[in-house]
């Protein structure tokens, strides 16, 4: 049972004989007589509550871990507009292979109030000519949508952002007629991905 | 609002199909107090048809403190006026009617009122002597009973039915007939125009699972003299097969579509003609006896046999599809529903559409089977709703299902406490099994044996607490012994459950009312639409420890 | 007028709170303890639809004369099927008024105190009032914050012992889905928490970008289509909003409109509704068991006359119904039941800079590698990427004082830690003349 010395009484502290895991202290004392209970009438409510402190909730904390473990690499460059605003911030991707080598692409991450339950939304801000990504900006990546598990993390996105680059999949497009040119003629589309490079 | 329908949320569970059933309905409740009005209230709100409420009682201020469909200014009125009023303000979609009358009372002098004319009948803490003869009423005439009481901590609903035909019980897992180990000659057309090899990679990595399986699963049985993988290594062989048949794709991601065969390649040698046992006991029965449908269950001791009646559309169907499946070598008629799968557009949805097309052929071939029938018996073609409902046996053919409980007079003449008790050698902890429902189950009954020997109830109002658990205690050892399982409970009854009981004193909580009333009502909406799958037969929740049971005793 | 509540808390048992594998305290049967729940007790409910309905209810019956109950929410036509405190003319107005305006008519001992808004607009002077929190909510955001907020409230020292019992506050907490549901009991400090099993909510069910756009087989990803793809592009400078008729309808005609051009069937209203909106059916008999569950563990908890549900119920009820009651075990790494905590005086004058270091190498106590430090409003120190290094170092050389305000909460986190844990740092300014 879950027994609590009224507070008055001196340490040992609370103890627990079930939840001993969180209240490893000691058992209660032999012999004790004393009916307490932590709960319902022995439980008054005199103490106040910590206020209107803000605090941390726990999709804001696994942000910041998230973040502080956030390491793009020469690939990508990670900007936050608000450096207090962790929730928003800019991908700029500099492939360094593959068709799109040399140019940057920027995306705008955020992050939602449900994260990590619900994956980081993503948006490619600059045009692109990629099978995988429309001009509307949308990105087709799998961890984005039907495959995201909270065990995934900011940077497992972004990686699959610079893989794009490296492998687009002309199978399950986005934009239809990149995938059809890359898959049909590999040199006309690379001829058109270098035209409508962003400088 | 972006919808004025306010059934929408329950809709999406039993459809229009349940709703119509649901509106179509008279309960009867016997007892309004409140586990009775709690479990009214759930079938009011999604819009059963109609109610009668019949109770004795007058509004007493006890009321006030645990029944919600009572006001403080009714005290003094009969329980059923008021109860009846109030649960009718809910819901103006349904009628409501009541009769002041003591239920005991109805249940011995009016026997045909209780048991005809109604969809269900809700027994609400009925006395162990009027649910006895009750329920031995409702068999007879086959009409669904549900026996409810909230007692102290505990709560129970029984579920007595005779014979139920469920359509759509709704499986949590969809059984897909896909016949891929006997394709219809179209599926097979379809997967000999499939030109693997010289398709383009696009095409490839989109073509429907389904289609690939039927052309590899031929090939194979071509090569095999007409067998489909048989052994443990020939599956793997033919997993294999399928796996190898995927290509490499320049962008190295794999093709969807193969790795969803390889899944389901099973599919290719799991016979069509098997169905669960339920679907095939009763196809069975229904071949046996076309125009005189069978009891659920057989054999309840001194209950009259079922009246003689027409068997209804649903039966007709059943027997149609039997007949069905015998001129076509066992195979069911097609359900025609395809799952999701990876494709593109225009592949699934010709796939889908083939499907379709052969559901249609075989449903209407048991159709002519079924107005044949029909003809026979009424000399009528078959109506819209006969018509609509052979179509639902066909497209849920391998979910239909008999439903049948034991009866009330067969579990309280002989009780089956010992298959239930073996709840208890589940677990060695000393305090779960003092708190196994069955456990509870065995004290409720010593609790009735108390009431029919002196007419109170243990540790009623002004009884002599030590001396009523002591009684109940010497009831409980007697019921266990009758029962023959004084074995099983041996170290697990205590006098702690006798003076628990007394401790009760039948007091009614609202919380455990409320509970019973919500599986109640679930049980009543599973019955009334006939779909899912009612309770086998009895629901014990134990509020002391929050757990609860089926017990089939 | 509670006489059968009175018999249960009047007689001893064998089976009090103290019996039970999740005991909280020693029953003893007396009529003060029936006062204690008619006078004293305040409990919140948290949600006033369809379980809240129910549990308003409960407890007025249960003999609970002073409930708030805060819901931010107005009654929609779809809730009459099972919330059974609004009628048609109710359409439009909070659900927490007019459902405590029915139960204070109806009940004329129990006071209903009606709360209009978001959970998380309360604070925690407003939560630390209640003796228990009753939640039926549809949504894992607020049950997240509310279980967080509840957690916080009982304070714990540098050992992890919660420092005044009076602060415990037990969280009863019901969900439903169909024919599902469950219930569950949670003890701060002492239970596993809402947070502990969060990976067990699925997530919501979503289609690949590139079949919604690509390859369309489903109403479904018809119905998507319209509403990710072409309202965006139709209104590119406003949301969908999900109650409104004219909006689902566009989507609806255009989700349709792609279907015949595919060949799909079956894009209905009501299927469009129900992808947009995520609709969850809901029916009037599961969340009546679920309510009554939770409202009969308030009364145990609150009583002690009887033994409390250790810790999670669940119920399905397809299939005949199957119940199953287990332990739900804390989770080692769970960000909140985890969380670690240091009280920490310092100098107003420290700077940023030297805390950290204090925190840091294998002699401090902490042994932290690499901390970064926010507090709820601005990040203090942020190790990475880069860009925010840089943006946060010149914080390291600024007194504490210029930073945070005295009693403020910083919070930690490390590599060091398992999984979502961090660290809570509370820091009070020591007197600098004290000092």
């Amino acid at each position: 049972m879950i027994r609590l010395k009224k507070k008055s009484t001196p340490a040992p502290e609370p103890t627990a004989a079930k939840a001993d895991e969180a209240m490893p202290d000691a058992a209660p004392a032999e012999g004790e007589k004393e009916k307490v209970s932590i709960l319902g009438i022995g439980g008054k409510k005199m103490s106040k509550g910590t206020g209107s402190k803000k605090r941390k909730t726990p999709g804001e904390i696994r942000i910041q871990k998230d973040i502080a473990e956030l390491d793009g690499g020469d690939v990508a460059v990670i900007n936050f507009p608000n450096a207090n605003d962790l929730t928003k911030f800019h991908v700029v991707v500099t492939p360094d292979t593959g068709f799109w080598k040399g140019a940057t692409y920027h995306f705008t991450f955020s992050i939602p109030a449900m994260y990590p339950h619900e994956p980081p939304k993503v948006h490619c801000d600059t045009k692109i000519f990629h099978p995988n990504i429309n001009l509307e900006g949308n990105v087709c990546l799998n961890i984005l949508r039907q495959d995201w598990k909270p065990v995934l993390d900011i940077n497992a996105v972004i990686y699959g952002l610079i893989y794009l680059f490296y492998e687009p999949n002309p199978d399950d497009p986005l934009n239809k007629e990149a995938a059809a040119l890359y898959r049909d003629d590999i040199k006309m589309f690379e001829r058109h991905v270098a035209r409508t490079l962003p400088r | 609002m972006a919808t004025d329908n306010k059934y929408d949320r329950q809709l999406r569970l039993w459809g229009a199909n349940g709703q119509r059933a649901l509106a179509e309905s008279h309960v009867l409740l016997l007892g309004a107090g409140p586990a009775g009005t709690e479990t009214l209230k759930n079938l009011v709100l999604p819009g059963v048809g109609r109610f009668t409420v019949v109770d004795g009682a007058t509004v007493s201020e006890a009321d006030l403190g645990n029944n919600f469909f009572v006001r403080p200014e009714d005290v003094g009125r009969p329980r059923a006026a008021a109860t009846a009023e109030l649960l009718k303000e809910l819901n103006p979609d349904v009628e409501g009617f009541h009769r002041v009358a003591r239920p005991e009372e109805v249940v011995a002098a009016e026997p045909d009122f209780v048991a005809s004319g109604f969809s269900l009948v809700i027994a609400a803490q009925l006395e162990p002597a009027a649910l006895q003869a009750l329920g031995e009423r409702c068999w007879a005439n086959n009409v669904p009973l549900i026996a409810i009481r909230a007692y102290g901590l505990l709560g129970v609903v029984r579920l007595q039915v005779r014979r139920l035909e469920v359509v759509e019980s709704k499986p949590d897992n969809v059984a897909w007939d896909l016949r891929l180990a006997a394709p219809f000659p179209e599926l097979e057309a379809a997967a000999d125009a499939l030109d693997l090899d010289g398709m383009a990679d696009a095409d490839h990595a989109h073509a429907p699972y389904v289609l690939v399986l039927a052309k590899l699963a031929k090939a194979w049985r071509v090569s095999h003299g007409g067998a489909s993988p048989k052994t443990r290594a020939e599956k793997d062989e033919f997993r294999a097969l399928v796996a190898g048949a995927a290509r490499e794709l320049p962008s190295k991601v794999p093709e969807m579509n193969f790795e969803e065969a390889s899944n389901e390649a099973y599919r290719c040698w799991a016979d069509p003609r098997e169905l669960p046992w339920e679907a095939q006991a009763w196809i069975d029965d229904a071949r046996a006896a076309p125009d005189a449908p069978s009891e659920g269950r057989r054999g309840s001791v001194g209950s009259e046999a079922a009246p003689a009646a027409p068997p209804s559309a649903t039966h007709v169907a059943v027997a149609s599809v039997a007949a069905f499946m015998d001129a076509h070598g066992g195979l069911p008629p097609l359900s025609g529903a395809v799952p999701d799968m990876h494709a593109d557009t225009a592949s699934f949805v010709a796939l889908q559409k083939l499907y379709a097309a052969r559901a249609d052929a075989d449903r209407a071939a048991c159709l002519a089977i079924f107005a044949a029938k029909l003809a026979e018996a009424t000399g009528a073609p078959p109506t819209a709703d006969e018509a609509a409902a052979l179509a639902l046996v066909c497209k849920h053919v391998r979910d239909v299902k008999l439903v049948a409980t034991r009866s009330l007079a067969d579990e309280l003449a002989a009780p089956n406490l010992g298959e239930a008790a073996t709840a208890l050698f589940e677990t060695d902890d000393a305090r779960e099994k003092a708190q196994a429902p069955v456990v509870w189950y065995a004290a409720l009954r010593a609790a009735d044996r108390f009431f029919v020997k002196r007419g109170a109830w243990p540790g009623a109002d002004g009884a002599d607490l030590a001396a009523d658990a002591a009684a109940v205690a010497d009831e409980l050892r007697a019921f266990v012994t009758e029962a023959d399982c004084a074995d099983a409970f041996d170290g697990v009854l205590s006098e702690a459950h006798a003076k628990e009981i007394a401790r009760f004193g039948a007091a009614e909580l609202h919380a455990i009312a409320a509970v019973v009333g919500g599986v109640a009502s679930q049980e009543a909406v599973k019955v009334l639409a006939k779909q899912y799958t009612p309770i086998d037969h009895t629901y014990l929740f134990n509020g002391i420890a929050a757990t609860a049971a089926i017990i089939d005793v | 007028m509670y006489s059968n509540v009175d018999k249960l808390l009047t007689r001893p048992t064998s089976f009090g709170s103290e019996t039970g594998s999740l005991a909280v305290g020693e029953f003893e049967a007396s009529p003060e303890v029936r006062d204690f729940v008619t006078s004293e007790c305040k409990v919140l409910v948290v949600g006033a639809g369809g379980l809240g309905c129910e549990i308003l209810k409960d407890l007025a019956l249960s003999g609970f004369a002073d409930i708030h109950v805060i819901d931010m929410d107005t009654i929609d036509v779809s809730n009459l099927n099972r919330q059974f405190l609004f009628r048609a003319k109710d359409v439009g107005s909070p659900k927490a008024t007019t459902a405590a305006a029915f139960i204070n008519a109806r009940c004329p001992k129990t006071t209903v105190t009606a709360h209009v808004g978001k959970v998380q607009e309360k604070d925690g002077d407003f939560y630390a009032q209640f003796n228990v929190v009753c939640s039926g909510l549809d949504n894992v955001e607020a049950r997240r914050w509310l279980n967080s907020m509840l957690v916080s409230l009982a304070e714990v020292d540098d050992d992890g012992n919660v420092v005044d019992p009076s602060q415990i506050i037990p969280m009863v907490d019901g969900g439903t889905e169909g024919f599902r549901g469950q219930a569950r009991v949670i003890i701060p400090r002492f239970t596993s928490c809402f947070e502990c099993s969060l990976d067990s909510f699925p997530p919501q069910k979503t289609y690949p970008m590139c079949t919604i756009a690509e390859t369309p087989r489903l109403p479904e990803h018809c119905i998507s289509y319209a509403q990710l793809v072409e309202w965006p592009k139709a209104f590119p400078d406003k949301s969908v909003d999900t109650d409104s008729p004219e909006d689902m309808t566009w989507i609806f005609q255009v989700a349709e409109a792609r279907a015949r051009k595919f060949d799909i069937e079956g894009v209905t209203y009501m299927k469009t509704m129900g992808v947009v909106k995520n609709i969850i059916p809901a029916v009037a008999s599961t969340n009546a068991v679920v309510s009554a569950v939770c409202v009969n563990e308030v009364f145990k908890l609150m009583t002690l006359c009887s033994q409390s549900l250790n810790t999670y119920m669940m119920y399905m009820g397809n299939h005949g119904v199957y119940t199953h009651t287990f332990e739900y075990k804390k989770k080692d790494d769970c960000p909140i039941t985890s969380a670690r905590v240091r009280t920490l005086a310092v100098a107003p004058t420290m700077l940023l800079g030297t805390l950290i270091e204090s925190m840091c190498g294998p002699d401090s106590d902490l042994r932290l590698k690499a901390p970064s430090l926010t507090t709820a409003s601005q990040s203090l120190y942020m190790r990475k990427p880069k860009a925010l290094e840089a943006a946060t170092r010149a914080n390291l050389g600024k007194p504490l004082s210029e930073l945070v305000a005295d009693d403020d909460e910083i919070t930690v986190t490390d590599a060091i830690f398992p999984g979502d844990v961090s660290l809570t740092l509370k820091l009070s300014f020591e007197c600098e003349e004290a000092a």
